[in-house]
């Protein structure tokens, strides 16, 4: 490892190698370390005394309750947005807030559960029914976004069907703001605006009512994660058509892997927690 | 207009001697359904000496009168509170939706206003508030909406019930009749324990199909479906008689 790295590691359970996660200039990467617990912890010994990255942890701090042990996940600190111009994100609130993850995120990471081959073989399902079980982390999912948006003069808040529907309406009630549903076709009753986007696989389209937003409103979207970054960028598109400014995109969870984050661009994105997508043998790479 | 009978008043109906206009009275009084409509004497269970004539449908009533007391009003729209008429206004209807002749009630312009979307989940959580309710269940996708903040201020967990193929884990399902066809509702196995008091949210109820669907799937697992909530009801379509006895409250009727 060079300096410049700071380092998040985690370990997928207690068999399985250590899974380090370092970012550079802003930039997420992941490596496979095929080292062991005890090399790791010598390597950090003399990691921390040259770096200052405010969150290089040691393992045992991150390591995750066992029983949770195929969670795939990785905690991080609230504030993880891309750079932007948007001047309501100061940089030095940025790293003033990295310094101390919040307490809260561990819990709502913990209580989300992958489902391993769903929808299809290969993919790692990243389930948020179990947070919605727990009802402080289901609480503090919520409290996480409100207090973040809560003084951004934010009059929209935008869900995607489905479990977007779930995330953004406490938000909208907290926050003082009306909520847009967008839809997939034929859903919406009135007069709609469509948007076609991509997917893996062929085309889907997602769809607005007609006078839900007013341009010149300010506008969040929310959904319960971002993969490739598709929906995201139609509803973006979506909303900007009409003349409304997306101030940020919000999710719970973000799967790095499938560069999401790229995709949107210029436009923010914030989440509570990251997941990897595919498994994590796919994933090792021989140590260098 | 109803005469309470002097010699037992706490199990007045038991006692009343009853004829069938009468009866209809007392089934608009108390606005109670009745099941039975044939008549039958046979002696009063009560202590006074008096032979009775009572239709049967008599016990019937004597039980709904005793939990119709312990219930309140099922209707907010009955009960007159000022925030109704706000939420009502909000509601958009489109016509020949989603087919001719239907007229769709449409609560996304509900969802744009703060102040009547806020007073909708503050009228359901005052009534759920304190009543020891550990689920509310919402059925999708509209019912995403009402659900989930109605939960977290209650205090109770969160269960989506949703299309087939849709939850990842390992679920149960309840098939149920549609106008043409048949449908389907899942739920997470293990999302739900045993004994625990169930809320069912939705956006609307029309014939209590999916309504019904979800109240039995929560009973398979052995929880208690205490009430089911909704924004709308058709009356028109009578979808309160289909929820197996279950109540029903809901904010707003639309005929």
């Amino acid at each position: 490892m060079q300096p410049g790295f700071s380092i998040l590691c985690f370990q997928a359970s207690a068999d399985l190698p250590f899974l380090v996660f370092y970012q550079r200039k802003g930039v997420m990467h992941a490596a496979a370390s095929l080292l062991n617990s005890s090399n790791l912890s010598l390597r950090f010994a003399s990691q921390t005394q040259t770096r200052l990255s405010p969150w290089i942890a040691a393992p045992s701090s991150v390591r995750l309750p066992l029983n949770r042990s195929q969670n795939y996940r990785i905690a991080l600190p609230p504030l993880h947005s891309t750079v932007s111009g948007d001047s309501t994100q100061p940089q030095q609130m940025a790293s003033a807030d990295v310094k101390a993850q919040d307490p809260r995120i561990a819990g709502i990471s913990s209580a989300i559960r992958v489902i391993p081959d769903f929808p299809k073989p290969g993919i790692m399902f990243q389930d948020i029914t179990t947070l919605l079980l727990d009802t402080k982390a289901f609480r503090d999912t919520i409290d996480l976004f409100v207090e973040r948006y809560k003084d951004k003069n934010i009059s929209v808040v935008a869900g995607i069907e489905a479990r977007g529907f779930i995330f953004g309406p406490p938000i909208a009630l907290a926050i003082g703001a009306k909520f847009v549903p967008m839809r997939k076709p034929k859903k919406l009753p009135g007069e709609v605006i469509s948007e076609e986007y991509s997917l893996e696989y062929g085309k889907d389209v997602m769809e607005m009512h007609v006078g839900a937003v007013q341009a010149g409103e300010r506008a969040l979207i929310v959904d319960d994660l971002v993969a490739t970054g598709g929906t995201l960028s139609a509803a973006i598109r979506l909303l900007e058509r009409v003349g409304v400014h997306v101030v940020e995109c919000a999710c719970v969870i973000e799967l790095p892997e499938l560069k999401g984050r790229e995709r949107l661009g210029e436009k923010p994105l914030f989440v509570l927690s990251l997941g990897l997508c595919s498994k994590l043998e796919n994933f090792i790479k021989p140590s260098d | 207009m109803l005469k309470v009978d002097e010699c037992r008043p706490n199990l007045t109906l038991s006692c009343y001697a009853t004829h069938v206009p009468i009866l209809s009275d007392i089934y608009k009084a108390f606005e109670i359904t009745p099941k039975i409509t044939f008549q039958k004497t046979y002696a009063c269970s009560c202590s006074c000496s008096r032979i009775h004539t009572h239709t049967s449908c008599c016990f019937t009533l004597q039980q709904n009168y005793k939990t119709f007391r312990e219930r309140e009003p099922m209707s907010a729209y009955k009960d007159k509170d000022a925030r109704i008429n706000g939420i009502k206004d909000q509601i958009r209807v489109v016509p020949n939706f989603p087919k001719p002749g239907i007229m769709f009630q449409d609560i996304t312009t509900l969802l744009l206003k703060p102040k009547e979307f806020k007073d909708t989940i503050d009228m359901f959580v005052e009534r759920y508030k304190g009543k020891n309710i550990s689920v509310v269940a919402g059925i999708e996708a509209r019912g995403f909406i009402f659900g989930p903040p109605i939960a977290l201020a209650i205090g109770a967990k969160f269960v989506p019930l949703r299309k087939p193929k849709k939850l990842p884990g390992k679920v149960i399902s309840e098939e149920y009749i549609l106008e043409y066809g048949r449908d389907c509702l899942e739920m997470h196995v293990g999302a739900v324990e045993s004994a625990e008091r169930a809320l069912v949210v939705d956006d609307l109820i029309a014939t209590g199909g999916t309504l019904c669907a979800a109240i039995n799937l929560l009973e398979r697992v052995g929880a208690e479906v205490v009430e089911c909530a909704c924004v709308i009801e058709l009356p028109d379509l009578k979808g309160r008689e289909r929820l197996n006895g279950k109540p029903l409250y809901v904010l707003v009727e639309s005929h």
